[in-house]
């Protein structure tokens, strides 16, 4: 069924078909032209061997066509082809070459085919029959053994023609749907690979002026355009977080500095404290934009160090514990291999302890959290799982994106940055980043390749 | 305490300085690295509060380079808008004893300045004491009026960490680098579980807890009395 939905499949189906087609027209218009033409010439030649017999009969009567009958059939001309049979009122034989005539219906007027015996067995021919004016019957026929021994060579020219009609349409069609294949393939990697976040990624494509390489070319300045903008926003937003971040911090430090000199007692003291908390948030937002463009900047990457994942997982785990304890959740880890990657520990621990934090805030009290760490196929694995009520299904290709918050979870604390900062830190590991929902609970899975 | 501020930024130096000199210390305040190199060498000091980005694209760190060149003996506490962990371990490698992240709060940076000012035990001491809480750091025991105290491996580092810094306010991030050696910031009150953690098994059953909270700051271990 999933063929049919192929667009490359139908196109390849409807070539096939036309193709086919064309040649069976083809065929039968051979077909036509020439055993069809060779029946209707002996039908012709019947035609005329009858009415230069007649003719005879009417100038020389009976014996005169006997005689002819006789002169033709010794005459060394078509004596193979050529029948004829001439018989009395009382159905007896006065010439001809046909042995046996009691299967002959000798009544039609028209041409008509039938077995004909001769001496050497019966033909299959096609005959004429004359009822001529004293009654006798006068029957002249062509075996159609030519006729039928081309049509045999025309046939099986024409199966044969058939099969490598056949053979060449589907090694073509397959040649065809390969080729536009790897073209549309090309095309895919790419917008997958954008898709994913590498915009980097451009299509490949063989100089010329067909239609893929001008698509080709078309998706690739696009995807110039898509990087300009993209770096135009990020470089913006890491402009304004850092531009923004002095004067924020001179602000601060004002209001601090106001809080010292005031007097306890002074009803500001409240204000200036919410605004500074405020400030506080705020300047958060900011921190965590640039660790994200410093993430994506690849900056990091030079202080990476083969790292024990299990070791650092079981370090932020031992950390976070008592807290989830309080909270009357309860943190289990485990670790079934003992990876090593390329990393960084400060980072990796960002992403372990953002997810826990996640855990702890959205999968409700109690709940179990469950690390795990373990490793296939070359791949280390870390994975969260809690036990709450998980993400629903549309928002789970969002949750990484900048400032994005679910609709049940706008009214917790939070600024909407954890989960792109791990989108960021696991991208930096050359890791992949899953979210499931494993009704009950979401399970985060982390896969870095080892070192 | 004579505490030097080399800052161009006049609401930052001022906030340290307001705060420097209600906490009962002399501050002089230089704003740009030259009159900052000639205070810091040819006078005496307690505590050096340097910015790393100096008027004139000077970098802090190529300053502290030339002063602990021809001076040292006090520590040296970094200010910096760089606040990735590389920059901070570049500060550390320049001779900085501290490195903090702009912006900061002031009680942040009075922790950190008290911290590295007033080492009230020496690192040397195979004893620390504090009342009647005594830990051996040979064999990494905890005694409390002499009763044995079972500590997990971790909970003993973090009381060793507030017994070394006796008296002091230690804040929370202070807690997380040195105990942890992480420095990112937790936003749940995860510090605050583990000091209760372990209060319950320093201060349980006593009159004179030991370990405090002091609001808005953090921590203090500290005698009663």
């Amino acid at each position: 069924m999933q063929f049919f939905r192929s667009v490359l499949f139908r196109i390849v189906l409807g070539y096939v078909a036309l193709l086919l087609a064309t040649v069976t027209t083809v065929s039968c218009l051979f077909y036509v032209n020439t055993a069809g033409l060779l029946s209707r010439q002996t039908d012709r030649q019947i035609n005329m061997a009858s009415r230069h017999l007649i003719g005879d009969y009417e100038l020389h009567g009976e014996p005169g066509l006997i005689t002819e009958i006789s002169r033709l059939l010794n005459d060394d001309q078509d004596i193979a082809s050529e029948e004829y049979l001439l018989l009395n009122t009382r159905g007896e034989k006065l010439a001809g070459n046909i042995v046996s005539w009691q299967n002959l219906n000798l009544t039609t007027r028209q041409l008509s085919e039938a077995p004909v015996e001769r001496q050497n067995g019966y033909q299959e021919s096609r005959i004429f029959v004359h009822r001529l004016p004293d009654d006798n019957v006068l029957v002249v026929g062509r075996t159609l053994q030519d006729v039928n021994n081309l049509r045999g060579i025309v046939s099986r020219s024409i199966y044969i023609g058939f099969l490598f009609a056949a053979i060449l349409t589907l090694a073509g069609s397959y040649l065809f749907k390969r080729y536009l294949q790897r073209q549309l393939r090309a095309i895919h990697n790419v917008t997958v690979n954008v898709s994913e976040g590498n915009l980097r990624k451009r299509v490949e494509f063989k100089a010329g002026k067909d239609e893929f390489a001008t698509i080709a070319s078309e998706i690739n300045a696009m995807l110039d355009k898509i990087e300009t903008l993209m770096n135009a926003t990020r470089g913006a937003s890491n402009a304004i977080a850092h531009d923004l971040r002095t004067p924020l911090g001179r602000i601060r430090a004002t209001l601090e500095s106001a809080l010292m000199r005031e007097d306890p007692a002074d009803p500001l003291r409240g204000e200036i404290e919410y605004a500074l908390t405020e400030i506080d948030k705020l300047l958060g937002v900011f921190e965590k934009i640039l660790q994200i463009s410093e993430a994506e900047a690849g900056i990091r990457r030079r202080s990476f160090e083969p790292l024990d994942l299990a070791a650092v997982a079981g370090e932020i785990c031992e950390f976070y514990e008592p807290v989830i304890e309080a909270e009357g959740s309860h943190l289990q880890f485990q670790a079934s291999a003992q990876p090593f990657i390329q990393g960084d520990r400060e980072l990796l621990a960002v992403v372990l302890a953002n997810l826990l934090e996640n855990a702890l805030k959205y999968a409700g009290k109690p709940c179990k959290i469950i690390v795990t760490v373990s490793s296939a196929e070359g791949k280390a694995n870390l994975s969260v799982a809690d036990s709450g009520p998980g993400i629903p299904e549309a928002a789970l290709e969002k949750i990484t994106e900048w400032f994005f918050r679910c609709d049940t979870s706008r009214h917790l604390p939070g600024n909407g940055l954890g989960l792109s900062i791990v989108a960021s830190y696991v991208a930096l590991h050359e890791g992949t980043l899953d979210f499931h929902n494993t009704h009950p609970g979401l399970r985060v899975q982390i896969r870095i390749p080892e070192a | 305490m004579r505490c030097l501020i080399i800052e161009d930024d006049r609401d930052i130096a001022k906030l340290i300085e307001t705060g420097l000199t209600q906490a009962g210390h002399t501050v002089v305040v230089c704003l740009d690295a030259s009159s900052g190199l000639d205070k810091a060498l040819y006078e005496d000091w307690d505590v050096l509060i340097l910015d790393r980005m100096l008027p004139g694209d000077t970098d802090g760190l190529e300053l502290l380079e030339k002063i602990k060149a021809r001076k040292t003996g006090f520590p040296v506490i970094i200010l910096s808008a760089l606040s990735s962990l590389d920059e901070k371990i570049k500060g550390l490698r320049a001779g900085g004893d501290d490195y903090l992240a702009k912006p900061f709060s002031f009680d942040e940076l009075l922790a950190r300045i008290e911290a590295i000012t007033r080492r009230s035990q020496a690192f040397q001491t195979t004893e620390l004491k504090v009342d009647d809480l005594i830990l051996d750091l040979r064999s990494r025991k905890v005694f409390r009026g002499g009763n044995l105290i079972l500590l997990q491996p971790r909970e003993f580092r973090l009381l060793e960490y507030l017994a070394r810094n006796e008296g002091k306010v230690v804040t929370r991030k202070m807690l997380l680098e040195n105990v942890w050696e992480y420095h990112f910031d937790p936003q749940t009150n995860v510090i605050d579980v583990h000091i209760s953690r372990l209060r319950s098994k320093i201060d349980k059953d006593t009159d004179f807890p030991l370990i405090h909270t002091v609001r808005g700051a953090g921590f203090v271990l500290k005698k009663h009395s």
